[in-house]
């Protein structure tokens, strides 16, 4: 058995359900005070639940295309002449602000998705969620995953220009 | 959220154990405070022949200090020039076939050619118990310390002033000889040598070039994670060699459409069929 491998698959996992577990709980907070502070959404309305469904899975889809590179960063610590304290507090903080940052983009593509179909279209999405029609929701849920997928190489490219990667050749 | 909160805490508690327990596998310091690397070099005249020797000392991925020496007579490094100069690749029009087989005659000449570095590999190895695939992390990690030149096809080194640059190399590549004669070496150069070396020693050294990012790289089959490629059943990492600090699997950012590196030379002697260049 390699070891040293085994090691690294068990920060990997760590890393994705840590990673998981804060940002689904974050989301679904957030998507639970909009609906209910600000559009006034009952926690009955399945059209809402679809929608969310969909928010959930796209920023946790999103945020995923951090953990490859967060494990580049992590082989390119490790290298370094630094202690184990000095490499957890680095890779889990250096980690923090890279999954903030995704999160946030996440967030943003989620929400303008939302925000220009709305716009856009002839019907109001919002109220239509509110009235719980659950066509409009599979639709604007079918958006948000669709442009999360189409953008997700991009987010990646976006937090791997963060990694202090070594010196490139010259170009 | 007090749950969550939890939960993360003891999520990161387990990281951290892991973390020290990956951390504690690395190999003790050995000499790994302060030294620099350096290249040696001596010219000895024996008769109508100069020998050149180089002696590198290094900084291997794990910070371990890490010294070979090799020598390398002007005659050798002159039948390689000539190989390389004067060679007919054989031609079917794609780019792909073409370097395809200027590598492999580069490699097929230049194979019992670099035994001197090789063996001062095989006795580093010994000295310092290194084996598998720790030693293919050794040569690699001795190749990108060296630093990198540019080798043009042509005489324009006046705009490539950032590094040294050797101009009019016919392909603008040096042979496996030629690099470790001048230490001058830049993307297939480098590939082309380790190719040499991690394929005399026993390895699966493949040769990836790119047409769009105008850049060669190695792939190996050693066991890790990162950016990779199936061939023949096995994983490929991808693995720049033209500075030190990399390692298998990581692609730089603007080089990552793994869809624009095609296979030029494998451990077969095989090209991917299945993508042009």
């Amino acid at each position: 058995m390699n070891t040293k491998l085994t090691l690294l698959a068990v920060i990997e996992i760590l890393t994705a359900l840590s990673l998981g577990v804060a940002i689904l709980a974050a989301t679904y907070v957030l998507m639970k005070y909009i609906g209910k502070k600000r559009y006034n959404i009952n926690q009955n309305n399945q059209a809402f639940g679809i929608l969310t469904a969909s928010i959930l899975f796209s920023v946790g889809y999103l945020v995923s295309g951090v953990i490859h590179p967060l494990l580049s960063l992590f082989r390119i610590l490790a290298t370094r002449d630094i202690s184990t304290l000095q490499l957890a507090i680095s890779f889990i903080g250096y980690g923090a602000i890279y999954i903030f940052m995704a999160f946030v983009v996440a967030l943003l593509v989620c929400f303008l998705g939302v925000i220009i179909y709305n716009y856009i279209t002839p019907i109001d999405e919002i109220t239509e969620l509110k009235n719980n029609n659950l066509a409009v929701a599979v639709v604007v849920g079918s958006i948000i995953i669709t442009l999360s997928l189409m953008t997700s190489d991009g987010v990646e490219l976006l937090i791997e220009s963060f990694i202090p990667y070594p010196a490139m050749y010259p170009k | 959220m007090k749950k969550v909160f939890k939960v993360i805490f003891f999520f990161f508690i387990g990281l951290y154990i892991v973390i020290q327990l990956f951390d504690s596998m690395d190999s003790p310091a050995e000499e790994s405070t302060e030294f620099e690397t350096e290249d040696i070099d001596r010219t000895d005249t024996l008769e109508q022949e100069l020998m050149v020797t180089h002696k590198r000392v290094w900084r291997d991925h794990d910070d371990s200090k890490r010294e070979v020496q090799y020598g390398v007579s002007s005659l050798t490094d002159y039948s390689s020039f000539y190989f390389r100069d004067t060679v007919n690749v054989a031609e079917d029009g794609t780019e792909k076939t073409f370097w395809h087989n200027f590598y492999l005659g580069l490699y097929t000449h230049d194979k019992d050619l670099v035994k001197p570095l090789e063996d001062s590999i095989h006795v580093l190895a010994e000295s310092r118990n290194i084996s598998g695939e720790e030693l293919v992390y050794t040569v690699v990690s001795l190749v990108q310390d060296i630093p990198y030149n540019y080798i043009l096809s042509d005489d324009s080194c006046s705009k490539h002033t950032d590094h040294p640059c050797v101009p009019n190399q016919r392909y603008g590549v040096l042979s496996p000889v030629e690099f470790l004669y001048s230490l001058s070496g830049d993307c297939d150069t480098r590939t082309v040598l380790l190719f040499t070396l991690l394929k005399n020693m026993g390895y699966n050294p493949v040769i990836v070039n790119s047409a769009q990012y105008g850049h060669s790289m190695l792939a190996v089959d050693v066991p890790t994670e990162g950016d990779y490629f199936d061939h023949k059943g096995r994983k490929f990492y991808f693995w720049e060699s033209t500075a030190t600090g990399w390692l298998p699997g990581m692609l730089p950012p603007e080089m990552s459409n793994k869809d624009y590196w095609t296979i030029i030379l494998d451990y077969e002697y095989q090209a991917d069929p299945t993508r042009s260049y």
